[in-house]
């Protein structure tokens, strides 16, 4: 258990490291702010890929809608993106170790092997993980790295963390094999204090800021990645004071005006209860808080996403 | 417990509903309210004098933290003040007394024990909390202890799997690969492993590739040790399924007013139709931004049909009615600005939602809750929600 007032991690350039893995509770929003640390990052002249893991072919990441599994798609200039999936993933390597299609499908595609790969320790997470940091080694003709950012977007806290710590654990425990140096390789790149970061998106709620602190526990105890941000999405600031309020409490009921009043009130008592989450946020979990507004248009699109990567710059590039 | 047995008294459409299954099954990714939801669904239902199991399989037992027990126990049945039970499922000790009890004997359920994959698999294998989930479902329901069951399903990027995934753990322990291939090799060890020619052995000969031989080995032992229990396991499976399918159970299908959730939820109705389930409706949470409490009663009508999304704009107008009313020009710009968002997220939200319903046609009973202004997560907070359950459309 860390210390409440623990001592923060110190803050790192996020946007020049390479390998970028982005957890939290399901419903804060990773995948929108995986998409604003990549497009900041991007707009630096980096080339960034968003890789957002999927454990079913059904669902598709936040850039990715419609994308096949496994495949690298451009969004717009040097932001990339693929959905990574087990199936996908554990065909690709497959092929790298088997290296001729055939044999592949022969070994793979039994149906019943099938569900013996799936039970063999977490060769799906690995294979997953590791798809993600190949593309951290991939170079382009001119020997420059293709991407020089990877963003994993990954799934929400259990899974997250159990595959994070995956390389340590098989480097421990599996028998010394192919999956083992694999694991090892990996692990070296999870953790290298330089390059790799770890952030974590809540929101200023209750369990959301209890699975954040949870993360940062585990990922100190047992996947040893270096520590990056807290992304407190989704903030309310206060914008009305209590005798603002007050000049509501008269006005006839159906006015317009009324209900303006209704809104404002409402707004700062979601501000006021997001308040005590934020403060326990920054107090009890060891990492730099940086925090992201509320958006509140009828889309979420680029502008809105832009806006969110701009503050991201602000706190998380140069000399933070 | 003869105190909240009484007369059912269908005070709300949710009541009614919930006096109709037997059993109600949330599903839904995670963040959007599962949990929330079954709990203010089995608040309910205890008020309608049923007796009711808030039963769930999240392995983050979020269930207990909300209702504020965060230091109970899995595995054991605990009563809440509202007159309802909950149960957290715990995995490790289900899955010890199910192999205990179909084991044909103590030395095979100590050598299934001793397998590093017993552990292993329980913590990691995808689908291991559905399968046992199912188990205990099938106790649950065999012991009838209760009127109704309301099942809060885990938090997984994809909400069928609580009803793909248990076949899963039954295809891998019940694997005809293993027993009947590969085990008489494996006994062997890899000496014959290397010089075999047959296909299966090929096959293996390539997996070693990736994980060594032993790891293999292991795996195909342990497997093999089932020999013989599955009978059970497949019955057990086929009856809960049956039991799913039937009438007297309702399923939801949990959504937030997210974009992305919402076009889920569609999809996953879709899906669950298809597969034969009885899809009840969908549990919108979050729904409108006026909270409950906030509602006045002059005239928003029910928030279902949210009046904000209807409301024209009109800055001029605006402030010129607040410089009526005195109010300060800078405050009336940052009401309009404020009303202004809240109008916009409602209309979207309006919009989506109606097309989702228009999408799934209709007799369903679908529901909805508002958006608190505080975050719920404990048991006041929780009967809130439970009074504030709307039927929408």
């Amino acid at each position: 258990m860390p210390e409440p007032d623990s001592v923060k991690a110190k803050p790192h350039d996020l946007l020049t490291r390479r390998f970028i893995a982005v957890t939290g509770k399901g419903g804060t929003g990773k995948s929108a702010v995986s998409a604003a640390i990549a497009f900041a990052a991007a707009t630096l002249g980096r080339r960034v890929l968003v890789a957002s893991i999927q454990r079913y072919e059904k669902t598709t990441g936040f850039l990715g809608a419609g994308a096949p599994a496994g495949e690298v798609f451009e969004v717009q200039n040097n932001v990339f993106a693929v959905n990574i999936t087990p199936k996908a993933a554990l065909r690709e390597y497959g092929l790298m170790i088997l290296r001729f299609e055939r044999l592949y499908r022969r070994v793979f595609e039994d149906t019943l092997v099938r569900y013996l790969m799936e039970a063999l320790p977490s060769l799906e997470e690995l294979v997953m993980i590791g798809k993600a940091w190949y593309h951290t080694q991939e170079r382009q003709e001119t020997g420059a790295w293709r991407y020089d950012t990877v963003v994993l977007d990954m799934q929400s806290t259990g899974h997250a963390l159990s595959m994070l710590s995956l390389p340590a654990t098989i480097t421990k425990a599996a028998p010394p094999g192919p999956l083992r140096s694999k694991a090892k390789e990996i692990l070296a790149a999870v953790t290298d204090p330089k390059r790799a970061s770890l952030c974590v998106v809540t929101t200023p709620e209750e369990t959301p800021v209890n699975e954040a602190a949870e993360i940062c526990e585990r990922n100190a105890a047992e996947a040893g990645m270096p520590p990056g941000f807290l992304f407190v999405n989704r903030v309310i600031e206060p914008e009305f004071g209590p005798s603002e309020l007050d000049l509501g409490a008269e006005l006839p009921p159906r006015a317009l005006l009324r209900t303006a009043f209704v809104c404002a009130s409402f707004r700062e008592r979601v501000a006021r209860s997001q308040s005590g989450h934020l403060a326990r946020a920054q107090r009890d979990i060891p990492l730099p808080a940086v925090i992201l507004p509320e958006v509140f248009s009828e889309e979420f699109g680029t502008a809105e996403l832009a806006a969110l990567s701009k503050i991201i710059t602000e706190h998380c590039h140069g000399s933070v | 417990m003869e105190a909240c047995r009484k007369e059912p008294v269908r005070t709300s459409p949710a009541g009614a509903m919930l006096c109709d299954h037997n059993l109600v099954v949330c599903l839904g990714p995670g963040g959007v309210g599962k949990t929330s939801a079954t709990a203010a669904l089995a608040i309910v239902a205890a008020r309608e004098g049923r007796r009711t199991l808030a039963f769930t399989i999240d392995p983050a037992r979020r269930l207990a933290g909300a209702v504020g027990l965060s230091g109970a126990k899995p595995g054991v049945v605990i009563p809440v003040s509202d007159g309802f039970d909950i149960l957290m499922l715990d995995v490790h000790g289900t899955w010890e007394r199910v192999v205990e009890r179909h084991a044909v004997s103590r030395g095979q359920f100590e050598r299934i024990k001793s397998n590093r994959f017993y552990d292993y698999l329980t913590d990691n294998f995808p689908g291991f909390n559905e399968y046992i989930a199912v188990e205990k479902l099938h106790e649950i329901l065999t012991e009838q202890r209760y009127d109704i069951v309301i099942v809060d399903t885990p938090p997984t990027s994809y909400a069928l799997s609580f009803l793909e995934a248990p076949n899963r753990v039954l295809n891998l322990l019940d694997n005809d690969f293993v027993r009947i291939f590969l085990h008489p090799y494996l006994k062997l060890g890899r000496f014959t492993l290397r010089y075999a020619t047959q296909k299966e052995f090929f096959i293996l000969r390539q997996l070693a590739k990736f994980t060594g031989f032993d790891m293999l080995r292991e795996l195909a032992m342990f497997i093999f040790e089932f020999e013989g229990m599955f009978k059970g396991f497949r019955d057990r499976a086929e009856e809960v399924r049956n039991r799913l399918r039937a009438q007297s159970t309702a399923f939801f299908v949990v959504a937030s007013t997210d974009r992305r959730r919402l076009l889920e939820a569609g999809t996953t109705q879709k899906r669950l139709r298809e597969a034969g389930y009885p899809f009840t409706g969908f549990f919108i949470n979050r729904y409108c931004w006026m909270c409950r409490d906030d509602r006045p009663a002059e005239g928003f009508g029910e928030y279902a049909g949210c009046p904000l999304a209807h409301l024209e704009l009109d800055a001029r107008a605006f402030a010129a009615e607040a410089q009526a009313q005195g109010i300060p020009p800078d405050l009336a710009d940052r009401l309009h600005s404020n009303l202004a968002d809240h109008v916009a997220v409602q209309r979207r939200v309006s919009l989506e939602v109606s097309a989702l319903l228009s999408e799934t046609g209709p007799g369903f009973t679908h529901f909805t809750t508002p958006a608190f202004a505080d975050d719920i997560h404990d048991l006041p907070g929780l009967r809130r929600l439970a009074e504030a359950i709307r039927p929408l459309g």
